[in-house]
């Protein structure tokens, strides 16, 4: 059975005297005391309860490492009848390994009511990617605390980058049209390095069409290059590739390339 | 002097340090509001009382064998450690019990710090486990951006009492100046990082005195003394020697400010959680205390007992301080002097813990794998003093300690059920 222990220091509600009322603006008050002035089982005791997480959102939802890092927004909306004093997040990378604490800051909303609080995560280039999660801590300002473990996770993914080419622009059409290109993955401080071994999808858009559909499906030779056909005879219209991503690597698509078949 | 040159009246300091540094906000720097800015040290003893770092160092550790810190602990040090370094100190202090020290064991045969059969490979073990454990703690402060600590030894820094009936007491007691010559590289480098030690005995690297600051004058003393069957808990004859011709010194240079450093309470009753509850041999009536009676030492801080209390008797102030990190009981000191006052708190943290597996330690499988802690501390108690040893206000767990007197802050039970019943997430461990 999994133990839970939750530490207060008890026995100093008024025993701080008059200056600790000046706390209550300044910082949160020491935990209410067992058997204090103020028990939750009486109505004289006021608020009691920690700060409510009503809704804990990391923004993008999927985080790209760039050779300068990522950032994210995290946003957190709270409710507590005294108001929200601080709030904080601990980030924990995909390995479990902690990486660090922020701060929040109250962005919107008013003590009493809903308040947003935000704070922007740098992750550094050396973040480890995966599936990362933050433990959310919350004090009011009657020194009410909760904290709330992995409140939210999201995924982080090395950038990657996909160029194509299709050949020739204008075919005939009982020709064959070849997409070619280089997959390339980040490698932390490294910079980018050819990615082999990554399945890549040529896809291709008849002109009029809003949608892409599947051509041709190959795999990335040693130096990231591949290469695949497909008959021209699909008429007008734009070609193009996808890495749709794999382990610690994020989904990348080439830029379109047109063609007007002969 | 040049970081005390203002005195100030007395009501205006003691309010001035009500609006400024005793009220500062948690989370940000704690506001000096005064010019000049007062000089700050912050003590910790007791911190860790445990060992925790990435053992994975060891050549002896191999995949698979366990290790003495996880996530949740990096976060849980580095958020209590931030929560110090806001204050800005001019110094830091630890008064012993910076690790568990149970070494040249494996109780669990792990192999980690290499085999411990015989006695050479047990005190080889010993200098590795503190090569580990003591590299942490330094490293920790500097992430942290505060000083290196002064620290004393503890009970813990040379293995924890006992000492004697048993092969493992007897070892430690043998080998104590191999513990404590490992402390001391760490922390006074071997006595070369003071200029003031007790020369010639064999306190010399583990005591020491030294000015933080023009008037105020830090003091500490190592009161574990081997004799030939066992460690008492006093000066050696040497060192009392050195301690009171240094506090004479002090004297007749007119040091504003002396404290004195040890591990032990000399005075009680004190509070105590989880402790062995070691007190200096002869309590107030040891040359020691005398000693700083006579000298009219202002501040006596000590750890031992994972718990606060201000006693003051024959002039002196003794402080309680410091709690078990793993049990999420953390605190810390925070002394700031301002002209003829200066202005004591002692902070806490809200924590969970997660007994429901334990971290690896050489001997004792104490510390819970879970452990959060809230990532800013709140007052516990107040006490600010004038030079003379006047309270001009005092509260909390630095207020008057009466044990016997129901609803004093000693005889309430220090875990608040309120606080287990807010408690809205399990804290889990990683």
């Amino acid at each position: 059975m999994r133990t839970l222990t939750v530490l207060g220091l008890a026995g100093l509600i008024g025993a701080l005297g008059p200056s600790a009322a000046g706390l209550a603006t300044a910082e949160p008050a020491p935990p209410p005391a067992a058997g204090s002035a103020c028990d939750p089982h009486t109505t004289s005791c006021g608020d009691v309860s920690a700060p409510a997480l009503r809704r804990l959102a990391a923004t993008p939802a999927a985080v790209r490492l760039g050779p300068a890092g990522a950032g994210v927004h995290v946003t957190a909306v709270l409710s507590d009848a005294s108001g929200v004093h601080e709030a904080s997040v601990d980030v924990f990378d995909g390995s479990g390994g902690y990486v660090d604490t922020y701060p929040l800051t109250r962005e919107a909303g008013v003590p009493g009511g809903s308040e947003t609080w935000g704070g922007q995560l740098a992750l550094g280039v050396a973040a480890r990617p995966g599936s990362w999660s933050l433990d959310l801590d919350l004090t009011d300002v009657r020194g009410n605390w909760t904290w709330h473990r992995a409140a939210r996770s999201f995924p982080v993914a090395l950038d990657t980058q996909l160029d194509f080419d299709a050949a020739p622009e204008r075919p005939l059409r009982g020709g064959t049209i070849t997409g070619a290109g280089v997959l390339r993955q980040l490698v932390p401080g490294q910079g980018y390095a050819p990615y082999a071994g990554a399945t890549v999808v040529v896809s291709f858009r008849p002109a009029g069409a809003t949608r892409y559909d599947e051509v041709a499906r190959t795999v990335t030779a040693a130096d990231g290059s591949y290469s695949t056909s497909a008959p021209a005879g699909l008429g007008d219209g734009t070609w193009r590739a996808a890495f749709p991503g794999a382990d610690a690597y994020a989904a990348s698509t080439s830029r379109s390339d047109s063609i007007d078949v002969r | 002097m040049s970081r005390l040159p203002l005195k100030l009246p007395m009501a205006a300091t003691l309010l001035a340090g009500l609006l400024t540094g005793l009220l500062a906000p948690a989370g940000t720097a704690p506001a000096h509001a005064e010019d000049p800015v007062p000089y700050t040290f912050v003590s910790t003893p007791d911190f860790l009382n445990a060992d925790n770092a990435d053992v994975s160092d060891s050549p002896y550790w191999e995949p698979g064998d366990p290790n003495s810190i996880n996530p949740s602990y990096q976060a849980s040090l580095t958020k209590v450690l931030r929560d110090v370094a806001r204050w800005r100190p001019d110094a830091t202090l630890l008064a012993g019990d910076a690790v568990e020290g149970h070494w040249g064991i494996d109780t669990l045969g792990t192999g980690i710090f290499g085999p411990v059969t015989t006695e050479a490979e047990q005190v080889a073990a010993v200098r590795l486990a503190a090569a580990q454990y003591y590299a942490a703690t330094v490293e920790r402060f500097a992430a942290a951006g505060l000083p290196l600590p002064h620290a004393a030894v503890g009970d813990h820094e040379i293995g924890d009492n006992p000492w004697k009936g048993s092969p493992y007491g007897d070892f430690k007691r043998r080998n104590l100046t191999t513990f404590k010559r490992a402390w001391a590289g760490w922390f006074t480098q071997g006595g070369a990082r003071y200029a003031q030690h007790p020369v010639g005995t064999s306190f010399d690297t583990t005591a020491y005195a030294v000015m933080l600051a023009p008037e105020i004058e830090l003091i500490t003393v190592d009161m574990f003394t081997r004799t030939s069957t066992n460690v008492v808990n006093e000066l050696g004859s040497g060192e009392l020697a050195w301690f009171q011709a240094q506090l004479a010194d002090a004297n007749a240079r007119g040091v504003d400010w002396i404290v004195v450093q040890g591990h032990d309470p000399v005075l009680g009753p004190v509070r105590a959680r989880s402790s062995s509850r070691q007190v200096y041999r002869g309590g107030p009536g040891s040359p020691f205390w005398q000693a700083m009676r006579d000298a009219h030492v202002d501040l006596y801080l000590h750890g031992e007992v994972h718990d606060t209390t201000a006693i003051q008797q024959d002039g002196v102030t003794q402080i309680s301080h410091g709690g078990l990190f793993y049990k999420g009981q953390f605190s810390y000191l925070v002394a700031q002097f301002r002209g003829d006052t200066v202005q004591l708190q002692t902070r806490a943290f809200r924590a969970a813990t997660d007994a429901s597996s334990l971290l690896w330690q050489t001997d004792r499988q104490l510390e819970p794998a879970g452990l959060h802690y809230a990532p800013s501390s709140y007052v516990s108690g107040t006490m600010t003093l004038d030079k003379d040893q006047h309270v001009l206000a005092r509260s909390g767990l630095l207020d008057v300690y009466s044990p016997a007197a129901p609803g004093s802050p000693g005889s309430t039970p220090r875990t608040s059920p309120v606080s287990a019943a807010r408690a809205a997430a399990p804290p889990g461990r990683r």
